[in-house]
């Protein structure tokens, strides 16, 4: 084999110092940033996807250690646009309120690492839709000389219940953070819902589950769907507090409204389990290692054996009977009340 | 040759400006050639891209400076060409156009062909009657050749077939080409003629022009349609043997690149290096490669870099990275067939078996990767079809070439396999190695390895597989040079700048009409290098456009060309 070789190398290629630890990246018109497939670069954000496969190329120098990697991604009103803009004509009245499922790869394995649902709803308004993922590599995972590949990518699965068609287009990468992991720091914990742990809710009747070290459970309660702010200035329960986020409009108002929809707790009903559909990233139903509990009071309990080390996704009943019976107005979420 | 850019999305305008344009080059041109003589020069403006009118003429007018010719234009595409392949070309507007650069006479070939159809025998030329010949005077089988490149380029299909020959516009192509083939031959033979200038060579209303000027001793200027002035010449004491244009040209642009480029390597190593990073970035890329921005953008720079990428790319394909992959790039299938030599009946053909061998062959992958225009090119589907009969076997893949980035297929691809696509000089530039199944521009420059027979490819694709299992590169540093050096003869050497021919990303629009018209109405003539190459060319009968005289030695070419590699090296 030739030494001689250029390869791609030219002369007049930028020479690149690889990012060290710990790295927190914001921008991508930097030349450590060094691929971007199918990312256009970003300045106060890395970049925002053009396509449905990307990749992030960073020049990063672990220096021999294991790290934890942080990614965050969010959907925004340019989220919708550029959706729009890029699919086939056929597909761009899809609701873009459904949940878009990503994949999440990296390291030189390019072992999967995490998966998210990004759901956009009405109540977001102009403001972010936010997820965030951490994953560890190892060291011999990463190579200085070459790049460290994060590839995010949106999953079809053929349901009409998830955004089908290119669902990772549009989706901004808003921050990676790279810190070192020392020896004895374990795994990450269980992540449900692209990072959110508890308070959060699922979105449309779905989240994520990336599991943690050894069984992961997931305790979930049935709560109100999140209403639509014109219902809001309705007369009812809510009505006093619809009114005021429809005056004000402010993210402070509608956060308010949030939880204290979410804080009013359920009442006394049982779900069956059969409410709940623990699938893999291909959509294939998983029944070994899931066990599902179904308590007093709308509750549920999701619990993974340790076999279980890649990332689920779980579809949620929001429609389950006894709702109304038990003083539900609308649709039903589930808070995710505890992860273990 | 294709163009990647799909044709719709073109926008021509005319209007004032263009208007204004073509009243400044009436005053302009007369005081800038010599007085008008008998001889003629004709200017082919069959084309509807307006850049490309602008290129001929200009080249007309150059040659004017020397020759006391007079030009005469040639509008009216053929009807299945301004109907089917064109959208929007306009006689009248580039009738006026001629007319300013000094056309003498515009004549209307399709109208010309149709009345020769219905049994017309004369026509008028520049206030001459011609008589059509009883026939012409063009071998039989190349004759055949251009006429079969016509129909399938027109009817948008592989190769001409039973079923293609039942076509109406199949016999339409022939019983036309026939016209064309005694009007070129009555052009020429009965008219002094100075030069052809085109934009074409291949298919019917061009291919049997320039066949019929190679044997008529008429000078060929193909005037190409990229960068900013590039133009291929033909003069009859340049042909040897009786190989087409094309083959002629692969010729003596090979010993034009062994005398006046890889001669001047080390003084032209800085330039190449600049022009294979411009490329690496998608800056100065002809007019046809795939463009798209940033998914056209190469951005990784080592083997390590391309490695960490290659496994993700390699997933998507369910492939493992450590297996090398053969990239085998489609071309437009009905695109100037069989105009260089061509070892398979045809490109479909060359695909097809292409595609067998690799059925058989699952010791390396194989990614199969369309032209990006193929559907302007094929309405048959072939690559569609072909992806239906082998895309379920693990060794073989097949794609849309848009579908993929730059980044991607090229952490993938091992080894390039074409017939005449520039991916076989762009991937050795980058290390990696290429094979042509035919002859092209560059193929006899020592950047690719070429097969001239089907035993020869099938062997070499067999030592590519057993070389690249084995770990070898399959490519010389001598070759990556070349190629490297071929980029730079490509888009500087032989690209020649002159306002007076704006670079072909200058818009077809009134961007394009104001420049032209502020170069001509402020700027003095004399010392234009578009002028001076013209000169250069047809004086020394040179085979193309260049910036400078390039046969000087090599310790003389920092100056000529103002390069900084002698003066980097000092400071």
């Amino acid at each position: 084999m030739s030494q001689r070789n250029p390869g791609m190398t030219t002369r007049f290629d930028e020479v690149v110092t690889p990012l060290t630890l710990p790295v927190d990246l914001t921008g991508g018109a930097v030349p450590e940033a060094m691929v971007m497939d199918g990312i256009v670069r970003g300045q106060a954000i890395v970049g925002r996807t053009r396509a449905n496969d990307t990749m992030l190329g960073l020049k990063f120098d672990n220096a021999g250690h294991d790290v934890r990697v942080d990614l965050e991604l969010s959907a925004d009103a340019g989220t919708a646009k550029w959706w729009t803009g890029r699919v086939p004509a056929d597909a761009r009245d899809a609701d873009l309120m459904l949940p878009r499922l990503v994949v999440v790869r990296a390291g030189e394995r390019a072992r999967l690492v995490a998966a998210a649902f990004v759901t956009r709803l009405p109540e977001d308004g102009q403001g972010l839709t936010r997820v965030a993922m951490s994953f560890d590599l190892d060291a011999d995972e990463l190579n200085a000389e070459g790049l460290l590949m994060i590839e995010v990518t949106g999953v079809s699965l053929g349901r009409d219940d998830l955004l089908d068609v290119s669902p990772a287009l549009g989706l901004r990468y808003d921050a990676v953070r790279i810190s070192k992991r020392e020896p004895g720091d374990g795994a990450p914990p269980a992540q449900v819902s692209g990072g959110h742990t508890v308070r959060a809710r699922t979105r449309r009747g779905w989240m994520s589950i990336v599991p943690g070290p050894g069984t992961t459970s997931v305790d979930l309660e049935l709560v109100d769907a999140p209403l639509q702010l014109a219902k809001l200035a309705e007369s009812n329960r809510y009505g006093k507090l619809g009114a005021r986020v429809v005056r004000k409009g402010t993210n402070i108002a509608r956060t308010q409204l949030r939880q204290a929809v979410t804080s009013l707790g359920p009442a006394s009903m049982r779900v069956a389990t059969d409410a709940v559909e623990v699938l893999d990233l291909a959509g294939r139903p998983l029944r070994d290692g899931v066990s599902v509990t179904a308590r007093k009071g709308g509750r549920l309990t999701i619990e993974l054996a340790p076999s279980i080390t890649a990332p689920v996704i779980v579809r949620l009943d929001t429609d389950p009977a006894g709702r109304r019976a038990a003083g539900f107005v609308g649709k039903t979420e589930w808070a995710i009340v505890g992860v273990h | 040759m294709a163009r990647a850019k799909p044709v719709e999305k073109v926008h021509q305008s005319y209007g004032t400006h263009f208007d204004a344009m073509c009243v400044t080059a009436g005053r302009f041109w007369p005081r800038c050639v010599l007085p008008e003589g008998e001889e003629i020069i004709f200017v082919d403006l069959l084309m509807q891209d307006v850049r490309v009118a602008l290129r001929n003429l200009t080249i007309a007018n150059g040659i004017r400076r020397l020759r006391p010719a007079r030009i005469v234009a040639l509008v009216g595409p053929d009807p299945d060409w301004r109907d089917v392949i064109w959208q929007y070309y306009n006689t009248d507007q580039l009738a006026k156009m001629a007319t300013g650069w000094g056309a003498i006479d515009v004549i209307d070939v399709a109208q010309i062909v149709e009345n020769a159809v219905a049994g017309d025998t004369t026509f008028e030329v520049a206030g001459r009657t011609l008589e059509l010949p009883s026939e012409s005077g063009i071998p039989q089988r190349e004759y055949d050749d251009i006429v079969a490149a016509t129909a399938v380029r027109i009817m948008r299909v592989p190769e001409v077939d039973d079923a293609v020959r039942q076509e109406p516009m199949y016999e339409r192509v022939t019983t036309r080409s026939a016209q064309y083939a005694r009007f070129y031959e009555a052009l020429f033979t009965q008219l002094p003629t100075a030069a052809f200038v085109t934009s074409h060579i291949d298919y019917a209303q061009w291919g049997l022009a320039v066949e019929a000027g190679m044997r008529l001793d008429v000078p060929v200027i193909h005037v190409q349609s990229t960068g900013s002035l590039k133009a291929y010449a033909l003069f009859p004491d340049m042909i040897e043997g009786d190989g087409t244009y094309r083959m002629q040209m692969t010729r003596l642009i090979a010993e034009y690149f062994e005398e006046c480029v890889w001669k001047h390597r080390k003084e032209l190593r800085r330039s190449a290096e600049l022009s294979t990073w411009r490329s690496k970035v998608n800056l100065g890329r002809p007019s046809w490669w795939r463009g798209g921005g940033s998914v056209s953008q190469l951005e990784f720079r080592t083997r390590e870099e391309r490695s960490s990428m290659r496994t993700f790319a390699c997933r998507r394909f369910g492939w493992d990275p450590a297996k090398p992959i053969v990239t085998v790039f489609a071309h437009a299938v009905s695109d100037a067939v069989r105009s260089n030599k061509e070892i398979f009946d045809n490109l479909g053909d060359w695909f097809r078996q292409t595609v067998a061998f690799a059925a058989e062959n699952p010791d390396v992958n194989w990614l199969f990767v369309d032209h990006p225009a193929q559907a302007f090119y094929d309405h048959t589907e072939m690559f569609e079809r072909l992806t239906a009969e082998y895309g379920h076997l693990e060794h073989m893949a097949f794609t849309p070439s848009m579908k993929l980035s730059k980044n991607v297929i090229w952490s993938l691809v091992d080894y390039a396999v074409t017939v005449r696509g520039s991916v076989s000089n762009e991937y050795p530039a980058y290390g990696i190695p290429a094979l042509q199944a035919g002859w092209s521009e560059w193929s006899h420059c020592g950047i690719s390895r070429r097969a001239d027979s089907q035993e020869e490819y099938w062997a070499c694709l067999r030592e590519a597989m057993d070389g690249l299992n084995r770990g070898e590169r399959m490519i010389t540093d001598e070759q990556v040079e070349r190629a490297r050096l071929w980029l730079v003869y490509y888009r500087a050497l032989s690209d020649v700048v002159s306002p007076l021919v704006p670079h072909w990303e200058s818009s077809q629009a009134a961007r394009l009409y104001m420049s032209v018209n502020l170069a001509m109405s402020h700027v003095e003539a004399d010392g234009d290098a578009a002028l001076v190459a013209t000169r250069r060319l047809w004086d020394k009968h040179e085979p193309f456009l260049t910036r400078a005289d390039l046969h000087v030695p090599s310790d003389e070419l920092p100056a000529l060309l103002g390069l900084v590699s002698d003066l980097e090296e000092s400071h």
